[in-house]
Formats: C-alpha cells, structure tokens, sequence
C-alpha cells in the first residue's frame, strides 16, 4: 500500500516536468508585450519582407501611390489584428499566402512597373490584412495581448512610413538599380521558401 | 502488474521534449547566418557568383545590375525544381561549367547581346539553384536562412562589380581579364571534380 502511494506520488511529480510546447511570441526578452508589438514585424522574416518590399513598390510608384498604400494598409491592418486578438485567423495559410504576395511585389519592384493607382489600396489592404491576421499574441493575458497588438499595429504602420519614405527619395540612378535588385533578393527568398511550403511533404 | 508498467511507460513518453513553436531571435538569427555563410565556403558558387558580377561590369550598363537581378531570380526556380524533387541531370557539372564558361567569357572580352547573356546566367542560375533548394528542408529558419543565403550571393556579385569596375583602365582590363582566366581554371578543376 505505501509502495503503490510512493508511485503515485511519484507520478503525480513527473506530470509536473511535462513539457509544454513553447509559444513564446515577444521576439525579445525582457522588453515587454508592447515593444515587443512594435519590432515584431521586423523580427518575423515573412513579415518584414512583406512590408520592406510593399514600402519599395509604394515608393517607386511616388508619393500618390504612397498616400493610396497607406489608406489600404491601416484599416486592413487593424481589421486584421483585431480578428487575430479574438482568434479567429487561420494560421496555417497565412504565411505561404504572405510570401506568394511578397513574391509578386517583389517582380513588380524589380521590373519597376507603375501599376494604376487604385492597385495600391488593394496592395496595402492584403498585406496589412495578412499581416494583422499572422500576428495572434499566444499564451498571453489579455492586457498583454492587446499591448501586443497595438505594438505590432503601430511599428508595422511606422516601419511602412519610413521605408516607403526612403524608397520614395531615391532619385538617383544607382538607389534605383539597389531597390531593384533588393527587390530581386526579396523575390528569390519568398518564392523558396513558398516552394518549401507547397512543394516539399 | 503489467498494466502498472504499461502506465509508467506512458508517463515517461509523455515527458518526451517536442518541437519549439517559436519564432525566437536566435533561432532566425542562426538561420540567417547559416545561410549567410553558405555560400561563402563553396568555392565553386563562389568563382561562379564573382564571375557573374565581374562579367556584369565588364559588360557595362544595363548588364552591370541586370545580371545580378536575372540570377537570384532564376536561382529561386532551379531552387523551386530541387524542392519539388524535379531532377536537373549533372548538377555538378552545371556548376563547374558556370565557372568555366563564364570565367572564359571574361577572359575572351566576350560581349554578346545583353539577352544572350542573360540567357546563360539564367541557365546557370538553374543548377546553382537546384543544389541548393534541396539543402533548404534543414534549414531552423527557412526563410531566414533563404534571405542569407541570397544576400551572400548578391553580396559575392558586389564584390565581382567592384572588382570589374576596373576595366575604366587598360591595366584594369588585363587584371579583369586575367581574374577571368582564374575563375576558368577554377571550372576546369571543379569539373575535373565532377565528372
């Protein structure tokens, strides 16, 4: 009888040092869920390529297609961050499906085609739906959680600002050549990493 | 009894570590640099991505930059092709072959039409790109270690260009040139390797 209670004992110890899987979000320790919010578009690949080659479209297409990127971008962005904090994304489609737009901003960034205007609402709005949408804080309170998210809603707008405002101001032949060619670099590693996804088991 | 055991051993299986949900710094960081490095330590890629640059720049503008942007391009194909599991016959062999024929092309001051030229980068960039998209299931952080990994290669192109710009002089010229006969020996003894 002790034997069997010793055992128990001892199980009910072991079921303590069960590991569960580690969703940590915030890409950094130690600063908190709100800055955290704020440089999580950076530190997550797909986003900040998402983002950094959107911000180099709206910028080569000049400060009209900027103004109409932005208009699309925010309220996607909120929308989608909004449904992400109630958890109702669906997670598993979002990254190939940021990476397939990324690929495609990317050829248009490197072929340095204009598209008309109002394809940069649509632009902005699907990257900042999917963006918001990828962004659920996991394992957190909610205050925590909302501090995430208005981190993350903040610097993706921030960093959209000042990337497309750089983009905007190369005028001269060779900034124009380097965003082509970051362009062609951001194109090869989505469309790889789209492939990994789609075509490997 | 035997139930007691079987119960034991259940708990112990459940104590079994399991994968790390995360997109922690370390993990991308790693990722990148691993992919950062890749390319650098391969010095077939590497004599084929120099001579790509340094072709570029011996060619002039529009070849100096369309080069470079034509193939990480492509690469991402051939490397779209590994990952789907299409076989490209003689991978190896493309390879040394990418170095010796563009290494020659430097060396003869080849200069064909700016889309004959492009054409045979993108070819190479096919088997450049089908080596490496098979290594990329390993990667911690495949998009990390992909962004690295193309980087470096756009990074060797830059040194390539830098190198190249010297053709503005006739004694840079020769030094191209001369950097092209390397990079040809060099295709001569990776297909050496090869075959």
């Amino acid at each position: 009888m002790r034997q069997y209670r010793l055992q128990r004992g001892c199980a009910a110890g072991a079921l303590f040092c069960l590991p569960a899987i580690a969703r940590a979000h915030s890409p950094m320790q130690g600063i908190g869920e709100f800055y955290g919010g704020i440089l999580h578009p950076l530190m997550v690949p797909a986003h900040a390529l998402a983002l950094v080659l959107l911000a180099f479209l709206a910028g080569q297409g000049g400060l009209g297609a900027i103004r109409r990127c932005y208009v699309g971008f925010l309220p996607a962005l909120i929308l989608g961050l909004v449904l992400a904090g109630v958890g109702t994304s669906p997670e598993s489609t979002l990254e190939p499906a940021l990476l397939l737009v990324s690929a495609l901003t990317g050829l248009l960034v490197v072929a340095q085609w204009r598209p008309p205007l109002p394809v940069f609402y649509a632009a902005g709005a699907c990257v900042g739906l999917l963006l918001g949408l990828d962004s659920a804080p996991e394992g957190l309170q909610p205050g925590p959680a909302a501090a995430s998210l208005l981190g993350t809603g903040l610097g993706a707008f921030a960093w959209l600002l000042l990337l497309a405002d750089l983009s905007e101001r190369a005028r001269h032949h060779w900034q124009r050549v380097a965003l082509r060619v970051l362009g062609s670099w951001g194109t090869a590693s989505a469309t790889l990493v789209f492939a990994l996804g789609w075509l490997t088991p | 009894m035997l139930m007691n055991r079987l119960l034991w051993i259940a708990g112990l299986c459940l104590l079994l570590a399991v994968n790390v949900q995360a997109h922690s710094a370390a993990e991308i960081s790693g990722g990148f640099l691993s992919g950062l490095l890749h390319p650098v330590l391969g010095w077939d890629h590497v004599a084929a991505m120099v001579a790509v640059g340094l072709w570029g720049a011996f060619l002039g503008t529009p070849a100096l930059w369309l080069l470079p942007v034509v193939f990480p391009l492509v690469m991402a194909l051939g490397g779209a092709l590994g990952l789907a599991g299409i076989p490209i016959p003689s991978v190896e062999i493309g390879i040394a072959l990418s170095s010796l024929i563009l290494g020659a092309m430097i060396l003869l001051a080849a200069q064909p039409p700016l889309w004959l030229a492009g054409v045979i980068v993108a070819a190479f960039a096919i088997f450049h790109g089908h080596a490496h998209g098979t290594e990329l299931p390993e990667a911690v952080s495949p998009l990390a270690y992909s962004l690295g990994f193309v980087i470096a290669t756009g990074l060797l192109h830059l040194a390539g260009i830098g190198f190249g710009l010297l053709v503005r002089w006739p004694i840079g010229r020769i030094a191209v040139r001369a950097g092209g006969a390397v990079i040809a020996l060099g295709g001569v003894f990776f297909l050496g390797n090869a075959i």
